[in-house]
């Protein structure tokens, strides 16, 4: 199999895609070929970033808990296990020690049980609170601050988003933002999880100073997006964002 | 050690998982848990066996981390890849036909931390970007075999489709895919 052959069964190998009757002459072909070894890792990559290409969910607490639960607990290999003694005593202290494992797995259930309708509670709870904040935040007639965190631990720029959903519109102010690099912008985008838009580009002054408002009635109707993001683009803005994230703020709290 | 587990990068969290720290495993989690478990639901699309594939993967990554050492991958690409192998090995042992259907939806919770959000939500952008400059053709190819697990074959058996034209597919989705997705440098 020569360079040519292999790279397609590998985009199919990194897609899970390559029949398992066919990756045996492709697996030797690696095994020679460093180059197509690299080729393969980048195809690896693509493949799972396709994986991203998903709405991001939050997985429940129980399973965060269970996890490190396991992590934490005997039987992982990390954690020396305790070599029992020969004869009777093995055998007596098997059973004491399965007896006790039994309880000990019951117990944690409940207890995780029990954790799990606390954490639903205090979720519910925790979002009837946002959601009032939000409520009142919204109805309003004046405008809502939402500060911006810088994304890159170098910048120290101090970036807030002041915006009237009322009056459909917003700016954007700030200080010691650096100028973007040549040929690029900095874009303004509203995100939710069900994409991202655009409202518009800008550039800060000489002296790092930002002023510049937005439109918002290209956002849809009734559209409510979580988070504001700048991100840096190409010169004349791009239709979804492509570049480096530059501050995010959140609009839930 | 004075490690902050949720400032450290991918590489010192799993050197601290090699010393058999738990903390990093948690530091792990909370940065990749929700984006292993939200593909395992999409391919599975069902929220139960999507947590036991995202338990599978994480604990496989506490055993036996001299496996991810080994691929000398990213850590996120290899968390993915452990992940869609395992939900699709799931979907296979559900039977072949159910490959086929798409997956219900079912009740979704949104990720929490909007900051968070923010981020995958880019993330996500810029691959539905990429995945927008194939022809539909080339995209479907690819969505079949990385979402539903099928093979060149089984494509071109459930397409009706030539194995060779289905193979040019793929191999001009991936081209154009790598050339969008991957840093310079890596294509």
């Amino acid at each position: 199999m020569d360079c040519q052959e292999a790279r397609q069964a590998l985009d199919l190998l990194a897609l899970g895609a390559l029949p398992e009757d066919e990756a045996s002459p492709v697996e030797q072909h690696l095994a020679s070929c460093a180059e197509c070894s690299r080729y393969l890792e980048g195809s690896r990559q693509v493949a799972a970033r396709l994986g991203l290409a998903t709405p991001v969910l939050e997985p429940p607490p129980r399973l965060r808990r269970r996890i490190l639960a396991a992590a934490r607990g005997p039987g992982t290999a990390g954690v020396p296990r305790q070599r029992l003694a020969w004869g009777v005593m093995a055998a007596l202290t098997a059973a004491a020690v399965a007896l006790s494992a039994f309880f000990f797995v019951e117990w944690r259930q409940a207890q995780d049980e029990r954790q799990d309708l606390a954490d639903q509670l205090s979720d519910a709870l925790a979002a009837v609170r946002e959601r009032d904040e939000l409520m009142q935040l919204f109805t309003l007639p004046d405008l809502a601050r939402v500060p911006m965190l810088p994304q890159s631990p170098g910048l120290a720029a101090n970036l807030s988003y002041y915006w009237s959903t009322q009056k459909r519109w917003g700016f954007i102010v700030g200080t010691a933002l650096p100028p973007p690099p040549p040929g690029r912008v900095y874009q303004l985008w509203f995100l939710s999880s069900e994409g991202s838009r655009g409202v518009g580009t800008f550039r800060p002054s000489e002296s790092g100073t930002v002023y510049h408002s937005f439109d918002l009635s290209v956002l849809p109707p009734n559209w409510r997006p979580s988070a504001i993001a700048v991100t840096l683009e190409p010169e004349g803005g791009s239709p979804v964002p492509t570049g480096e994230t530059v501050a995010v703020g959140t609009l839930t709290r | 050690m004075g490690l902050d587990y949720s400032e450290a990068s991918d590489e010192e969290l799993m050197a601290a998982v090699m010393e058999r720290h738990p903390r990093a495993l948690e530091g792990i989690y909370d940065r990749y848990g929700a984006v292993v478990y939200s593909l395992a639901r999409r391919i599975l699309g069902d929220a139960h066996r999507a947590e036991d594939v995202v338990q599978d993967v994480f604990l496989r990554l506490w055993d036996r981390p001299q496996l991810y050492v080994a691929s000398r991958g990213q850590l996120l690409t290899w968390l993915l890849t452990m992940a869609r192998n395992r939900a699709i090995d799931q979907l296979r042992a559900q039977g072949r036909q159910q490959r086929f259907l798409r997956s219900p939806a079912g009740a979704q919770v949104e990720a929490q931390d909007p900051a968070e959000q923010a981020h995958w939500a880019l993330q996500r952008q810029q691959v539905l970007a990429a995945l927008a400059h194939l022809p539909p053709e080339q995209r479907e190819a690819v969505e079949l075999a990385y979402f539903r697990g099928l093979t060149h074959r089984e494509i071109a058996e459930a397409t009706g489709l030539p194995l060779g034209t289905v193979k040019t597919r793929i191999r001009l989705a991936m081209q154009k895919l790598r050339a969008l997705l991957l840093p310079e440098g890596e294509g």
